[in-house]
């Protein structure tokens, strides 16, 4: 990536937050600092939907003339397509507003690389594991989603990701499987008959579905109880190695960048 | 005047130290909590990047959604080491209080009454429209009174305090802290089927 185009420029990154959870924007605010200690961007600001800085609150603060605001989502819906135009008052992909041009780019879980950093993720907790898989071929990748019979984009993402891992034929399976709509992750053993699983969620943060709900579904733990903290985890005959959230991943703060670069490249912007 | 310019205006127009919400910036732009000014060598340096997740948290380890909330932990200090050091790490303790305290100063805020922003809400939130009067003033009595420094600039609004080295945290529109409170109100209200 150029630096001059950018070096003007400020880059926004826009999450969800939380009220109740303080470590659903620590992975914002770490793919913040990281691409802050680049240089690239004359400024580096988060903000978020539930927690400081609010939405509302952040483009008074940002002095750029030129704004790149990159949503931390893993897909587009609600949040990206409603709220964050709303809250900061975008007309749509560019928006000027007095001496200001604001770039809104598409969310970091939509960029083609995705498919890299999910596999990258899937490899990294087999490494840092005390085992190692039988072969790549006797192993089914999962990725976990919410799922929600109310919205069917919500899981258009994660079966356009495991189409693309399929096609690239690295593990013998990669499957989908949801919270909430079939295929349920709480039938994950009837889903694949390979021994070896490893499993990411696909979500933004360690939040509560990925390290409560989910752990429950697979039979890690019970209600109430801690995820053991060493992988893999022996069940039903299986070896099941359980990622962090997708969106944890050190890697993602790429996938921002990329964003901007593509936003850059879509509209022709020097 | 952009709200970095404005700040290092008044600083070079103010003597220190200086003071916004909890904390208190020395000469050297030394950051601390203000009720621990008289013990700064003992204090645990935090970079900024530490700063960051350390605001989030009170001393009791609960989670500080609201940065202006008055609980922040004591026993840190932050050392900047440039003016714009300085302005990163007052974003971090307190999100746009500079922007809100220099567009307030030269009158060129944008204040959003209530009901702008309750009508604004879609989704859970779409019916905070609801709230009459009573029930918001009420809400600015209990939740926004003892949980947050902010004035509020928006009505019914507070008198903004002056003293000559402080920096008032200002509030130009109700938070999602105080909505998500105004649908509390509104769905305990609704009669339920």
């Amino acid at each position: 990536m150029s630096r001059p185009s950018l070096s003007k420029a400020a880059l926004l990154i826009a999450g969800h937050g939380s009220t109740v959870n303080s470590d659903s924007s620590t992975p914002t605010h770490q793919h913040a600092w990281t691409i802050r200690k680049k240089n690239l961007f004359a400024e580096v600001h988060e903000c978020f939907w539930k927690e400081e800085p609010n939405f509302r609150q952040i483009l008074p603060q940002i002095e750029a003339e030129t704004v790149y605001i990159v949503p931390n989502f893993i897909s587009s819906g609600y949040f990206t397509e409603q709220v964050i135009p709303r809250e900061l008052e975008l007309d749509g992909p560019i928006t000027r507003r007095g001496s200001k041009t604001l770039y809104y780019c598409e969310p970091v879980g939509l960029h083609e690389s995705m498919t890299q950093v999910l596999l990258h993720r899937a490899e990294e907790v087999v490494k840092s594991s005390t085992q190692s898989l039988r072969s790549l071929q006797q192993t089914c990748l999962f990725i976990f989603g919410h799922g929600t019979n109310l919205n069917e984009n919500s899981t258009k993402i994660i079966e356009h990701q495991v189409e693309l891992i399929r096609q690239l034929g690295i593990y013998g399976e990669c499957q989908s499987a949801y919270m909430e709509e079939a295929p349920l992750v709480k039938e994950w053993t009837s889903l694949t008959s390979m021994p070896d699983v490893v499993a990411v969620p696909f979500f933004i943060s360690d939040g509560l579905h990925s390290f409560i709900d989910i752990p429950v579904l697979l039979g890690l733990t019970e209600e109430g109880k801690s995820i053991p903290t060493s992988n893999p985890h022996p069940i039903a005959n299986r070896r099941l190695w359980y990622a962090n959230a997708i969106g944890t991943e050190p890697l993602i703060a790429d996938l921002i960048l990329a964003q901007v670069q593509k936003f850059n490249e879509t509209y022709r912007i020097s | 005047m952009k709200p970095t310019e404005f700040l290092k205006q008044w600083i070079s127009q103010t003597p220190p130290p200086w003071r916004i919400g909890e904390v208190e910036i020395d000469s050297l732009f030394t950051i601390c909590h203000q009720a621990d000014v008289t013990c700064k060598p003992t204090l645990r340096p935090l970079s900024l990047e530490t700063l960051t997740e350390f605001v989030k948290k009170t001393s009791s380890g609960n989670f500080r959604s609201l940065h202006a909330a008055p609980t922040l932990s004591r026993g840190w200090k932050v050392s900047p080491s440039c003016f714009e050091e300085l302005v990163e790490a007052l974003r971090i303790i307190y999100p746009g209080a500079i922007a809100h305290w220099s567009d307030w100063s030269q009158k060129n805020i944008r204040v959003t009454p209530f009901l702008e922003t309750a009508e604004r809400q879609t989704g859970m939130y779409h019916c905070t429209r609801l709230l009459n009067q009573e029930q918001l003033l009420s809400l600015t009595q209990t939740v926004c009174a003892p949980g947050c420094l902010k004035q509020r600039l928006w009505k019914p609004a507070d008198q903004i305090p002056t003293s000559p080295r402080e920096i008032p945290l200002l509030c130009p529109e109700a938070c999602n802290f105080l909505i998500a409170k105004a649908r509390e109100v509104v769905k305990s209200m609704t009669p339920k089927n």
